[in-house]
């Protein structure tokens, strides 16, 4: 271990012992030195004492010539052992007598005189002295003592010294270590109890002071400075503690407000789906009975009175389903479907739905889809249906005069492959909105201009449903526009791709593939979609504005060596109409001999008549479904080089206005509410079908077990047993004879997902109380349009076959 | 004749003993000369009988003197501690008083008990040459021990006379008569 990493004690006492050791040899060492001059002056006293003793005894002697008597005096120098040599010199310098020690060898060389005076050599000391008789000088003694003496002394000097040094070290160490604990133990306790603060973070822990020296004040200002922590400490678990406290506070307080907020949200709901479900029923009534009163025989003002009556009621059921729409989304109980739909044909039928209240203003409205849109995708079509018929239904709103489309681009495939980007936009030709008004249109309750309110009507929350649902499908929306000219809503959606890749429509007929096709349309968004459509056929179209410049160019080509082979016109042309054109044309019989095909925005009494007298062999409604436009081209083209005259049937006349479509269908109703047992069974009658009505769930399957229905009407609020308990037990049935009944539900609750439920709880569809004439035929068209064998309207109602 | 001859004879070897002896003799009495004067260092007066500490000491021959003046040149100028040492050559015993230290010499034999008698008790040092002088009353007799000088000390006699002799001295004699103190 170093000394810099030894403990402070250690290092004091290292200090101590070694300065005190320091001092001790120091001290021995001169005392040594001391003792060694005083030894030899000693020693130099003693022998020259010695010598004068011997010099007085001796003196005699010489001065008497008596050899032998000095050498007997010498001779008592044996008493002394230390004496190796002693010399006696007469006066005239020559050697008189001499002593030897025992021992010693006797002959020596005498050493020579000298002067009076103590004479050091390594082992010895010679004196010499010289000798008087009674100051008469008679000769000279030298004395030769050997220093044994002196260093058996100092040997024993330094045992004792030794000694003193071990013993002085050892008293110094305990005394030391004993001194040094009353330094170091405060500091070691500070050194303690700073490592306990440290670890336990404890700072009431205090250092005891033991004195009033540089460690006590060291100690009492950790102490102070502890003292200081812990009221900061203390402060800060105060104010900590308060604040968690007011944090607990303030949590409960939203808690409680969140909880309150909660119920009263619930509570909103919960009136809401009662409202709806009270609001529909007498509503399904009205309407009901007004749709039933309308087909019967009225004066024109009790007609026009039961319009308004129906007019006000469907705009009441709007009203009342977008305000449960937006509850619904704000309170995020919109689950989306996650089903493989037809998207082409749901944009198309959902685009035909509002031809109605396009064709009552006179707007045009078209649907064109890109033909690298997919036919089928994943996602929930009533979602989008309900966008798409929200936008369009705004936009054919605002506009007066003009088209409304809408158009879908080609979708973005994510490096993924899994989802797509659709960008729809829906454009018309309205009053545009200016641009500080873009935002508050969103916005629930409002609109561009509350003037407009009056004007238009509409509670302002179809924009923001719209929205929020384009939002919740992964997509955004936003809006181009100029005042006066019209505007474009854009949105996109995520849509996945879908498994099925059956595309009826896909592969175009090899009939089509050449053939010259000539558009007559005024609108020109009209001619650019059918366009589309022919070139996507393989077809070669060429469009024209009007009915005369369609008259030119039939006239420039007959000559030519591909004169056209099709003429497909609109009815409602500025100038000279449809109808016009193709008298015209029959006029003209050497003008062209193309087949003639007619699109009608509105259908009127007595039109069919007129296309079969001008031998037109189609007569489609617009907006033109693709599919139906292709059938219809390959029913025109089929029938090969049929006169005019022949005039086949109109292969696809549009039914005229709710004319029953399709065979009589057998058909039970479940319904317990009196109301609605009787619009339902007389709008179904009315549509040529056989109505059997249970009262509740028992009676419905006492029903189903008597006979076969093609299509079962089936309410899910009933008394006994519900539409859900029953259909389950249907269902439960099926398992066994593996037949598939057909159930649609009829619910008043619009709340909460009940699409999801009905076809969670083995309902086929799904139908909204009040039942709305259009709705009804749209369900009915679709389960009714072939046998109704199970697979096959599995298959129309766009489901993935089962086998 | 015959003893006339004898004589002769005698007397000639005693001369060619004579040659020798005076050579002989002439180194013998510088001893002898050197020791009185050790004598004079090594004994102590009674303080009458020399008075004043400057007093000189001195020392005398009896008879005839047998250093033939050696012994005035070998002394000449020496001190006796304090005291100058002063020599005088007495021949007759009138001559003695105010000598410390008398030497008689060996032919004075017939002389000396008349003197001894004389100088009885008086605080003079008599020192002789003879084997017996101690022993008859004389205080140092010198003697002969194998070519060297020596001599015997007569303490009674010395301590009648108030003199007291070194111990230094007594350690040094041959022999020496009386009681030691």
């Amino acid at each position: 271990m170093s000394f810099k990493q030894a403990s402070i004690q250690t290092k004091l006492t290292l200090l101590i012992l070694f300065a005190s050791l320091f001092a001790l040899v120091l001290a021995v060492a001169s005392f040594g030195i001391y003792e060694r001059s005083n030894f030899r002056r000693d020693i130099a006293q003693e022998l020259s004492t010695l010598a004068d003793t011997l010099g007085a005894n001796t003196a005699a002697s010489l001065a008497f010539d008596d050899a032998k008597t000095a050498a007997d005096m010498l001779s008592a120098l044996k008493a002394n052992p230390n004496i190796e040599t002693a010399c006696l010199y007469n006066s005239s310098g020559t050697l008189f007598a001499s002593y030897r020690r025992n021992g010693l060898t006797p002959s020596f060389a005498a050493p020579a005189l000298q002067p009076d005076g103590a004479y050091f050599q390594a082992q010895s000391l010679t004196l010499f002295r010289a000798v008087f008789l009674n100051g008469e000088k008679t000769g000279a003694i030298a004395i030769v003592s050997d220093l044994n003496a002196f260093r058996s002394k100092m040997i024993q000097y330094l045992k004792i010294a030794t000694m003193v040094l071990v013993f002085a070290s050892l008293i110094t160490y305990l005394i030391s270590a004993r001194l040094l604990r009353t330094i170091t133990n405060p500091l070691l306790q500070l050194a303690e109890v700073a490592t306990r603060i440290s670890q336990e973070e404890n700072y009431s822990l205090r250092v005891v002071q033991l004195g009033s020296d540089e460690i006590g004040k060291v100690v009492a200002s950790f102490n102070q400075m502890l003292e200081r922590v812990q009221e900061r400490d203390l402060a800060l678990v105060g104010l900590n503690d308060d604040l968690e406290l007011r944090v607990t506070q303030r949590t409960q307080a939203f808690e409680k407000a969140r909880d309150v907020a909660e119920k009263a949200s619930q509570a909103k709901s919960e009136f809401l789906a009662n409202m709806s479900h009270e609001i529909r029923t007498p509503l399904n009534g009205i309407i009901g009975m007004t749709e039933l009163a309308l087909d019967t025989e009225l004066t024109s003002e009790q007609k026009e009175f039961l319009q308004t009556v129906r007019f006000s009621s469907d705009a009441l059921l709007g009203v009342i389903n977008d305000v449960l729409d937006f509850s619904k989304i704000e309170a995020g109980k919109i689950d989306l479907e996650d089903t493989d739909f037809n998207l082409r044909d749901t944009l198309e039928s959902t685009v035909r739905s509002m031809a109605v209240r396009s064709n009552e203003k006179g707007l045009e409205l078209a649907c064109s889809i890109a033909p690298e849109v997919p036919e089928f995708v994943r996602g929930d079509s009533t979602r989008l249906r309900q966008v798409v018929t929200n936008l369009i239904g705004n936009a054919i709103k605002f506009t007066e005069q003009g088209e409304v489309v809408l158009c879908v681009k080609s979708p973005e495939t994510s490096s993924g492959g899994g989802d797509s980007l659709f960008h729809f936009v829906v454009s018309d030709t309205g009053i545009g909105i200016p641009e500080d008004k873009r935002e508050i249109i969103f916005q629930p309750f409002s609109q561009a201009d509350t003037s407009t309110t009056r004007k238009y009507g509409g509670t302002g929350l179809g924009l923001t449903i719209t929205t929020r649902l384009v939002q919740m499908m992964g997509g955004k929306i936003w809006i181009e526009s100029q005042v006066g000219k019209g505007s474009q809503f854009h949105f996109t959606l995520l849509l996945k791709a879908s498994k099925m890749t059956r595309q009826v429509a896909a592969g175009p007929s090899p009939l089509l593939r050449g053939v010259k096709v000539l558009v007559v349309d005024d609108n020109r968004t009209n001619r650019r979609i059918l366009d589309g459509m022919f070139t996507n056929w393989h077809m070669k179209p060429k469009s024209v504005e009007s009915a005369d410049l369609a008259l030119a160019e039939l006239a420039d080509t007959r000559e030519s060596a591909e004169p056209y082979a099709l003429i497909v016109t609109d009815m409602h042309m500025p100038g000279m109409d449809g109808f016009d054109l193709v008298d015209c044309i029959r006029k003209n019989p050497g003008l062209t001999n193309a087949k003639i095909m007619m699109l009608t925005s509105g259908a009127h009494q007595g039109d069919m008549e007129r296309c079969k007298s001008l031998a037109i062999a189609a007569f489609l409604s617009k907006p033109i479904r693709q599919v139906e436009l292709r059938d219809a081209l390959g029913r025109v083209l089929a029938v090969g080089n049929l006169g005019p005259a022949t005039g086949a049937t109109p292969a696809s006349l549009a039914p005229l206005k709710s004319a029953p479509k399709g065979k009589a269908l057998n058909i039970l109703l479940a319904e317990d509410n009196p109301v609605n047992q009787k619009v339902a069974k007389r709008m179904l009658e009315k549509r040529n079908h056989q109505v059997i009505v249970a009262g509740n769930g028992v009676q419905a399957l006492e029903a189903l077990g008597k006979q076969a229905f093609d299509l079962v009407f089936m309410d899910v609020q009933m008394p006994e047993m519900d539409g859900m308990e029953a259909t389950a037990s249907v269902r439960a049935q099926e398992k066994l004879t593996g037949v598939h009944q057909l159930i649609i539900a009829l619910t008043a609750h619009a709340m909460k997902g009940d699409r999801e439920i009905c076809l969670a709880g083995g309902m086929d569809d799904y139908l909204t109380k009040p039942i709305r004439p259009e709705e009804l035929d749209a369900i009915l068209n679709k389960y009714s349009a072939t046998e109704a064998s199970p697979k096959s309207l599995a298959a129309a109602a766009g489901l993935p076959s089962e086998t | 004749m015959k003893a006339a001859l004898r004589l002769l004879m005698v007397g000639l070897v005693l001369l060619n003993f004579a040659e020798i002896g005076r050579a002989q003799q002439s180194e013998e009495y510088h001893v002898k000369a050197a020791f009185l004067f050790h004598f004079a260092q090594l004994v102590e007066w009674p303080a009458d009988a020399l008075g004043d500490d400057k007093n000189p000491i001195t020392l005398c021959t009896f008879g005839k003197d047998p250093f033939g003046g050696d012994l005035d040149t070998t002394l000449q100028g020496k001190s006796v501690g304090t005291r100058p040492l002063r020599i005088r050559h007495a021949k007759q015993i009138q001559e003695i008083p105010g000598c410390q230290l008398l030497f008689v010499g060996g032919n004075e034999r017939k002389e000396l008990p008349p003197l001894l008698a004389a100088l009885k008790d008086s605080p003079v040092l008599t020192i002789g040459e003879s084997d017996e002088f101690a022993k008859q009353g004389g205080m140092i007799g010198f003697s002969m021990d194998n070519n060297k000088v020596r001599f015997d000390i007569n303490v009674d006699a010395a301590g009648r006379a108030k003199l007291k002799i070194s111990s230094r001295l007594l350690l040094l004699a041959k022999s020496v008569i009386g009681k030691q103190p």
